[in-house]
């Protein structure tokens, strides 16, 4: 993918060429992404059947859980009350089996390609976020598990954290990705930075 | 060369530089040297330059009157080519090898300036200049006055290429923001950082200590800059500790944010790269500690703005920071006991001190007798300086009334120190005035933020300590940590007695208040006896405390003259409010990284490579970048690739990405009553399976947008909005459901993203779809009629959405695939399509293709327009309630005689046709009373082969075959139209059912 001046998001090493690389970017392949949106009154019917089929609850903070790989590896990222975003890259991951699981206790939407994400982590990572994200990344503040929908760049995003190191994954719309790659590219060029396509 | 490499004021020892990093640099073209930890003026300063500016209005000769970033005169332009920087203050640029530096505001040269002649007609450049001098003849404004003050006014010049270096943006977040580090601020910090919050600590200078840096005094059993660097080191190692060198709070903001300039590369020739020259931060803190320190006043007496003449602390900076001697031979001259201390310490540098003139008489302060031994003590004021460009003497007038003259080449001034609490009153909040000290001090304070130090009035280094462990404990507790605590080391309680001297009243020559604007005394009891007499009034008839300086050095010297000239005090006179920044910021910090293509971000549709690929000629519209259109070789404008697209799709098959369009899923058992409240047409008879235009209309009854709805399951329903509303038009269901109707069971994602969307438009246009889908996919009339919508299998097995919809006129498809495979469906669709002869096309066809079916867009849904005006009326539904049903209803709005959408033709064929012409009769006047409605959308018809365009008439429908004409005033043409019906093409819309 290229914009109008060439900025590509593309495998190898950008910015500061020397040392180690204080960034690193891998393009995630989600291969489901959902909008779960909760029925009116249906909280409790919700809570079972995520339950029964995932073995979890919810999250009503703004947090991520994951499930197990017995069910496709989702994650439930927390995305407004009674919203979350479904993603998982198991390929056997399918809108039925989260249709299946709901039982009509909430509405599902498929979203598949609509969002880009991106998996960065680096010892620089978190002064290269800081160039956009006004939230506070610290760990203190923002942990495994944590999630939040805030903006970088005046384009919205979605962020959770899946480790300490710390290693985040970012979900930002399809047709901005350009755009806010050219951002992040630019944020991270001090550190240096290492491009790698998913895995 | 000597130990001091070349530089004859640099003293043989002392100072935090590092002599051992020789630094070459030129002023105004002249080769010199300084040492690495040197500012540009304690460089000059060490090579004896005392010349450095030319003052804004006078243009008189100026010099170095402070060491900070308060410098009002000593104002350069750094570096060449594109990265010139007008107005920087030398007295806090930090030297690097290769600095270049050039004084400004002088021609031909700094020593002889031509505009200095100003001074010989002050006279007409005193306060309020601007509105009498050049007041008349009026038409001289333009024409000689401005370019004559625009010429010789002002400061330095502009870079005058694009810059080319990098800013940033950055957000940094702490429990504890320290504003300062000074004694007061190290301590602060110290006792945060041990308490085990997150601290961060801002300093403007590259070196952290403040006056720590500049005091020959002790803290404990260290030299104070030791302390003050042994406090630096522990913080350094601290994990929960963030030190910013270089780096300006400027502006403090509710919830307790403040936005500060870091100068990351300012200090080198040219950024390394990758790396900004500039970051300007946004720090978040649950509290703050003020400890800015204190700003000193000059001394107004006859000509105080000769060079040499310099603030007394100033003189200790340069003495003891940076081992330079500001002069050999030094007067001193104070209302205060503080600047006692200047003197002894000239003394302690082997300068001779020949006199000490203190205002208040006598031997003051806490110097002991022994030292000042050779000093004539003088009580009394200077009333005058002499020596134009370099100091050579001073004029002192005795208590008993003698007159003396004294060679000197420096005079210590020192008015006492006024607290820099700026960032106190960002929010509103104004300082209060301590009668007693003579001195500002915040008052009521922005929420979270405390102010210790000097910046509180606690000037001696005891209390300074003693503040900032103190406020920095009180907000560690607010933060419900346990605040550590520790013994203060020793410091000395030094004596701060003033009596205030606001002005040498027996003054000669020009008495300067405010340096940078050529401000005197004679300007102020100028502007009060006019009447401008409260202190807003005099900043704007004076320009005092305006410019770079904003009246650091002036302001309070300012009020205080102006209350003795009203007879009131001056805490009633007030103070002019402070506002962000508290220096200035330059523009591209604040931009960041938007700027050029970056400005805003930009969205791309899915097809935006292929369409490069295809050198399509790109629009924005709005936020997403659109194809235009197609140009082929030879086509050399926009008109021609338009025509044949046009004319393609209307006899062949054209594609169009129409992947903006916005997109909005719904589920539930309400979806359709939510639908039915939300548009003004019924929804009850869509079947499963098909698609509907629909209409929506604001609470107001005007229209808001409209777009397409389709049934894809009995609970399911996916609309379309056009690209311009998709935000709000989201924005408003939202707002509907959450707000207004609850209670409705249904549930709602944009899933504009999703997909990539392709109109397929033209009579072939079956004929290619049918080559790309799953065999067995039944498309013809009978299995998927006009407006038919249900899900597709791509031969390829992709799964995906087809729609029977059309814009274009033509039979039309819109299929939407996943977004990821857009790109690889148009390269199959054109593969597919080559031998018939597929096009795509770009917005500016859409457009025509539009105007020739006569459907309503931007242009016609412009928030003004009701549906009846639009010809929809017929969609307002009559058997429900929506929004914006009743107040649709409004008399004005359903008037039979108002605007109506028709559409016409140039009676002249061959002429053409320009929006927002307005309706005129052939016979009347030109006369907006004679107006009977306008033009919104014109387009060159290749199906018709001459201009047609849309309009709104009054009573339009019913005057399909009248003559008027379209008047267009801005280029003054006007155009004889045949009125008509607004569908050009296809009325019956054969077409699009085929």
């Amino acid at each position: 993918m290229a914009n109008k001046d060439g900025v590509a998001f593309a495998p190898g090493r950008s910015g500061q060429p020397g040392g180690p690389a204080g960034v690193r970017v891998r393009a995630h392949k989600a291969r489901l992404l959902a909008s779960v949106l909760a029925r009116p009154g249906s909280s409790s019917l919700l809570a079972a059947a995520t339950e029964r089929s995932f073995g979890l609850t919810l999250p009503t903070t703004p947090r991520v859980i994951s499930s197990s790989a017995a069910c496709s590896n989702f994650d439930f990222v927390w995305s407004g009350p009674g919203h979350w975003l479904v993603e998982s890259s198991a390929a056997g991951a399918t809108m039925n089996e989260l249709l299946t699981a709901f039982d009509g206790s909430a509405s599902v939407f498929d979203q598949t390609d609509s969002r880009v994400l991106l998996d960065v982590s680096g010892p620089r990572i978190r002064d290269a976020l800081a160039k956009g994200l006004p939230i506070d990344l610290h760990p203190t503040s923002f942990k495994v598990g944590d999630a939040a929908i805030t903006t970088a760049s005046h384009i919205g995003l979605q962020i959770w954290q899946l480790a300490p190191e710390p290693l985040y994954r970012l979900a930002v719309a399809r047709s901005y990705f350009i755009s806010f790659w050219g951002w992040l590219s630019s944020s991270a060029a001090e550190y240096g930075c290492e491009i790698s396509e998913s895995a | 060369m000597n130990s001091t490499d070349g530089q004859p004021a640099r003293l043989a020892a002392g100072g935090l530089i590092d002599r051992g990093r020789v630094l070459r640099f030129t002023f105004d073209g002249r080769a010199l040297a300084g040492y690495a930890g040197d500012t540009l003026a304690s460089a000059l300063l060490a090579n004896d330059v005392r010349l450095v500016g030319r003052s804004f209005k006078f243009h008189r000769p100026r010099g170095i009157l402070t060491a900070g970033a308060e410098e009002p005169n000593a104002l350069v332009e750094l570096r060449t080519g594109a990265r010139r920087e007008a107005n920087t203050r030398s007295t806090i640029a930090e030297l690097y090898e290769g600095l270049e530096a050039n004084s400004q505001n002088r021609w031909p040269s700094l020593r002889f300036d031509l505009h200095a002649l100003h001074g010989l007609f002050s006279p007409l450049l005193a306060a309020g200049f601007y509105y009498k001098t050049f007041m008349w003849p009026a038409a001289f404004w333009e024409k000689v006055y401005e370019p004559l003050i625009r010429r010789s006014a002002g400061l330095g010049s502009m870079a005058q290429s694009p810059d080319p270096d990098t800013y940033e943006k950055s957000t940094a977040h702490c429990d504890i923001l320290v504003i300062g580090a000074g004694p007061a601020g190290l301590m602060a910090a110290m006792t945060a950082a041990r308490s085990g919050a997150r601290v961060l600590l801002a300093d403007e200078d590259f070196q952290l200590g403040g006056r720590c840096l500049s005091e020959r005094r002790a803290i404990g059993e260290q030299s104070m800059h030791t302390w003050a660097a042994s406090v630096v080191a522990e913080l350094s190692s601290m994990p929960n500790v963030r030190l910013m060198r270089r780096t300006t709070v400027l502006g403090s903001y509710d919830h307790g944010v403040y936005a500060a300039l870091e100068r990351v590369n300012d200090h080198l020739p040219v950024p390394p790269p990758f790396e900004p020259r500039q970051r300007l931060w946004r720090i978040v803190a649950q509290r703050a500690v003020l400890t800015a320190g204190a700003i000193e006043r000059p001394l107004v007496f006859g000509d105080n703005d000769t060079p040499g003449v310099m603030l007394a602390g100033a003189v200790r900076s340069y003495l003891n920071r940076f081992a330079v001697s500001p002069g050999r031979r030094a007067v001193v001259f104070t209302d205060n006991d503080d600047a006692w201390s200047t003197a002894a310490d000239l003394e302690a540098a082997g300068m001779q001190v020949v006199a000490m003139v203190d205002s208040r008489g006598g031997r003051q302060g806490s110097v002991s007798p022994q030292t000042l031994r050779s000093t004539d003590i003088v009580g009394g004021v200077v009333r005058r300086a002499l020596g134009g460009q370099r100091l050579e003497s001073v004029e002192i007038l005795t208590i008993t009334g003698q007159i003396r003259r004294i060679d000197c080449d420096l005079l210590a001034m020192s008015g006492g120190w006024s607290p820099t609490l700026h960032l106190t009153s960002h929010q509103g909040m104004r300082p209060r005035w301590d009668a007693d000290r003579s001195i500002f001090l915040p008052d009521q304070l922005p929420a979270g933020m405390t102010v210790a130090g000097a910046a509180n009035g606690e000037f001696t280094t005891r209390a300074a300590l003693a503040a900032g462990y103190r406020e920095a404990q009180l907000a560690v507790q607010a933060l419900g940590l346990n605040a550590a605590k520790f013994a203060l080391p020793a410091a000395p309680d030094e004596s701060d007695a003033r009596q205030v001297l606001w002005r040498v009243k027996d003054a000669r020559g020009k008495s300067f208040v405010d340096f940078q604007n050529d401000v005197t005394t004679a300007d102020i009891e100028l502007a009060q006896r006019e009447g401008f007499s409260s202190a807003e009034h005099l900043k704007r008839y004076t320009t005092l405390g305006m410019a770079t300086d904003q009246g650091k050095t002036s302001a309070v010297n300012g009020l205080a003259m102006l209350a003795e000239l009203t007879g009131k005090p001056i805490g009633s006179v007030g103070t002019t409010t402070f506002r962000p920044p508290y220096t200035p910021v330059a523009i591209g910090a604040l931009a960041g990284h938007h700027r050029g293509p970056d400005f805003r971000p930009t969205r791309l549709p899915p097809s935006h490579a292929w369409a490069q690929e295809q050198r399509a000629v790109f629009v924005e519209t709005g936020a997403w970048l659109r194809a235009q259109y197609f140009p082929r070789a030879g086509e050399n404008d926009w008109l021609q690739p338009t025509i044949r697209e046009v004319t393609a799709v209307r006899t062949g098959v054209g594609i169009c990405d129409v992947s903006t369009l916005g997109k909005i899923e719904l589920q539930g058992p309400d979806a359709l009553a939510f639908l039915e409240r939300l548009y003004a047409n019924g929804w009850q008879t869509l079947a499963v399976g098909r698609a509907r235009y629909g209409l929506m209309l604001r609470d107001d009854g005007i229209v808001m947008d409209d777009g397409t709805v389709a049934r894809l399951a009995d609970q399911q329903y996916f609309l379309t909005t056009t690209t311009a509303n998709a935000v709000s038009v989201y924005q408003h269901m939202q707002y509907c459901h959450q707000v207004l109707w609850p209670q409705l069971d249904v549930q709602f994602v944009s899933v504009t993203e999703r997909w990539a969307q392709f109109a397929i438009a033209g009579p072939r246009a079956r004929d290619l779809l049918t080559r790309v889908v799953a065999p067995g996919q039944d498309l013809s009339n009978a299995a998927f009629p006009y407006l038919a919508a249900g899900s597709v299998t791509l031969a390829n097995g992709l799964r995906g959405r087809l729609f029977r919809i059309s814009f274009s006129g033509e039979l039309a498809y819109e299929l939407a695939v996943p977004a990821s495979s857009g790109d690889a469906v148009m390269r199959q669709l054109f593969a597919a399509g080559a031998d018939l002869g597929v096009v795509a096309y770009g917005l500016e066809a859409l457009s025509v293709m539009r105007i020739e079916k006569g459907h309503v867009a931007g242009n016609e849904l412009n928030g003004r327009t009701t549906a009846l005006q639009l010809g929809l009326g017929r969609m307002l539904s009559t058997r429900k309630d929506y929004i914006g049903a009743v107040m649709s209803r409004r008399e004005n709005l359903v008037d039979p005689t108002g605007p109506q959408l028709v559409g016409l033709k140039p009676v002249d064929r061959s002429q053409r046709l320009s929006s927002g012409a307005h309706f005129l009769p052939i016979g009347g006047t030109v006369h907006a009373a004679n107006e009977q409605g306008y033009v919104t959308s014109t387009a060159y018809s290749p199906t018709l082969g001459h201009w047609i365009a849309l309009g709104f008439l009054r009573s339009g429908r019913q005057r399909h075959g009248e003559r008027l004409r379209a008047c267009d005033l801005l280029r003054n043409q006007a155009v004889l139209v045949d009125i008509c019906d607004p569908v050009f093409v296809d009325p019956q819309g054969e077409r699009l059912r085929g």
